[in-house]
């Protein structure tokens, strides 16, 4: 069940929130089709308005109003490394209990990052691990449990809006391709590690 | 019988009286004719340095006291940075998850040495609340948690005094202890500040072949006279009809031996003092270590066997419900001179001290023999909170 991913394949979810999409606090639903990533850092975000998802594809545009469903993906171990202010990770266990792959293309902590995203680590050109954001998400196979570690693939808080503190169950939403959302809450623990680089290069990010 | 001045008429003619040099708190009661000397001990054998063993974590009652007894504790004494209920929360979500993780046997969330977790070897955390911590956040106090008073032989150190919380950890494999030590002062590193660290042991051995009592530092058996899981109702467990339901009292006392002084005595005199066999453990009217002491045989000089102030009769309980549940461990403490501080963590468990604990502790320091060889150098009291089911935390009963 348990399936680890290899360092080299990192995958990092990208919590991206509505307002880094730059249709934060939007009213009105954004046009199916039109370009939804103001830089590629910004793919994999989505949001919701009036009960509607919309997703920004990994081609860049947004999708059609999907309805809201609940993802089948379970989690296991959630949990968050502390922190005031700046990026922040969560880690813990994915699990897809179905028969079919299952990719998360968008992760949400609204109350806490405005800008949340899906990170992969890879080596640079230095031989240093250097994380950068998973254009096309973080797939769950069918039957496979995905770990998030430190050193490994995360979900990252970027631009956090307050702080992290130890012992506090922070709300999470992964979105999956079609919409579905996946909600459970991550504690909030002290950690020294998960300290990766940031390659802007390859993200189109500023670095961290 | 006289040896250095101890016989049982001059112990006698203490009764009463100051105690010369006297401090101690000795805290060791016991019901019926088998009070122990010193320390309570495994009632079962399943202890074993190297088994795998798991300790269940959920349940009514927290872990950690009808457990028997591990090998290796630590206790830790914690304060509150920011005392609230969201901090009391805090705390309680983080030790209820790394503690349901690791007494079975797993990493803690983000445990960078999870191998470590790996044998239990019965590890138990337990979470208990100072009085004047419950008070701070605005919780009434349940009646079964009396202030301590002070006892006019206590000796007491601050550096071992009341802290907003006890966390006690005890585990079979010392490397177990101390992985989980790091990892729960970690953990709760933004939100407590340590005040003491108590460590205690136990030998894994049983004293006398086929027993279950241990041998505490003065030599003594420690045959101990501990309720009956079918007693733990009325002696230990809280039920009050308050939100402590299901918890108990944690009286811990730091009693210092004075050993250069009980080195002095005679073997027989020692006997005196305590009122048992230091070889069995027996007590003196008896030939074994289990047999009931009577307290009202007379010598061949017309005085008692059991001397009025052998500690035996001084801390023994006459009903269940005076009983305490005994736990102690010992310490060794190497100090800067090369010399050794040892002692016991007289760990007290009981369902009100009120009736049990603090009239004991008053006859010991009245008229104990033993106060003239140990000091209570340390004195703090917890509520121990009820246990959780899973998806519950410590505490989330006051929330």
């Amino acid at each position: 069940m348990k399936k680890i991913v290899s360092i080299l394949s990192i995958s990092v979810v990208l919590l991206v929130g509505s307002s880094g999409l730059g249709a934060a606090n939007a009213v009105s639903a954004p046009k199916p089709g039109s370009t939804c990533a103001i830089n590629p850092a910004m793919t994999g975000g989505s949001v919701i308005v009036k009960d509607k998802s919309y997703v920004c594809l990994p081609t860049a545009r947004w999708s059609k109003a999907l309805p809201k469903s609940s993802s089948p993906l379970k989690t296991k171990d959630m949990w968050v490394k502390i922190a005031d202010s700046g990026m922040t990770a969560a880690f813990g266990m994915i699990t897809n209990p179905t028969k079919k792959d299952i990719r998360i293309i968008a992760a949400r902590s609204n109350a806490f990052s405005t800008l949340d995203q899906l990170h992969q680590m890879t080596m640079n050109a230095e031989g240093t691990m250097v994380m950068q954001q998973l254009a096309t998400g973080l797939l769950i196979p069918a039957g496979k449990t995905v770990e998030l570690k430190p050193g490994g693939d995360h979900i990252m808080f970027m631009n956090l809006k307050k702080p992290i503190t130890a012992g506090t169950m922070v709300p999470i939403m992964l979105i999956g391709s079609n919409a579905e959302q996946l909600r459970f809450r991550a504690l909030g623990k002290v950690f020294a590690g998960a300290n990766e680089s940031y390659d802007p290069a390859h993200s189109g990010m500023s670095g961290m | 019988m006289a040896t250095n001045g101890i016989t049982r008429r001059g112990l006698f003619a203490f009764t009463g009286a100051a105690i010369v040099g006297g401090a101690g708190g000795y805290a060791l009661g016991g019901i019926s004719a088998n009070e122990s000397p010193l320390i309570a001990q495994p009632v079962t054998k399943e202890s074993s340095s190297t088994a795998k063993i798991k300790t269940p974590f959920y349940g009514v009652h927290q872990a950690g006291v009808e457990t028997t007894a591990q090998v290796y504790t630590k206790f830790l004494g914690l304060n509150v940075n920011d005392p609230s209920r969201d901090a009391l929360e805090a705390i309680g979500r983080i030790l209820t998850d790394d503690a349901a993780r690791l007494t079975q046997g797993e990493g803690a969330l983000g445990d960078t040495e999870p191998e470590i977790a790996a044998n239990p070897a019965r590890l138990s955390i337990t979470l208990g609340l100072g009085r004047s911590f419950i008070k701070e956040l605005g919780i009434d106090i349940p009646t079964s948690f009396p202030e301590i008073p002070a006892f006019k032989t206590d000796a007491l150190d601050a550096q071992w005094g009341q802290s907003d919380l006890v966390v006690q950890i005890g585990s079979d494999d010392p490397l177990t202890l101390s992985h989980a030590h790091r990892m729960i002062t970690k953990d709760l590193s933004t939100l407590t500040t340590t005040a003491w660290v108590q460590s205690g042991f136990l030998s894994p051995t049983p004293a006398t072949a086929g027993g279950t009592a241990s041998r505490n530092q003065m030599g003594q058996v420690d045959g101990t006279i501990n309720p009956t899981l079918d007693q733990y109702a009325q002696a230990v467990w809280i039920d009050d009809g308050s939100w402590a339901d299901g918890g108990t009292v944690l009286v811990l006392r730091r009693i210092r031996m004075l050993m250069d002084d009980w080195d002095v005595l005679d073997r027989s005199a020692k006997e005196i003092v305590v009122g048992r066999s230091i070889e069995t453990g027996a007590p003196l009217t008896g030939v074994d270590q289990s047999d009931p002491v009577d307290f009202d045989a007379l010598g061949s000089d017309g005085l008692p066997v059991i001397s009025r102030n052998a500690h035996i009769r001084v801390a023994h309980a006459a009903s269940i419900e005076e009983m305490i549940l005994r736990r102690p461990y010992n310490y060794n403490v190497e100090l800067a001179d090369g010399s050794i501080d040892v002692g016991l963590l007289f760990a007290a468990y009981t369902k009100n001290p009120t009736k049990s604990f603090i009239p004991m502790q008053d006859r010991i320091a009245q008229s104990d023999a033993m106060n003239r060889w140990v000091t209570t150098i340390g004195s703090a009291a917890y509520l121990i909170l009820p246990g959780v089911s899973e998806g519950e935390f410590l505490g989330e009963v006051l929330i």
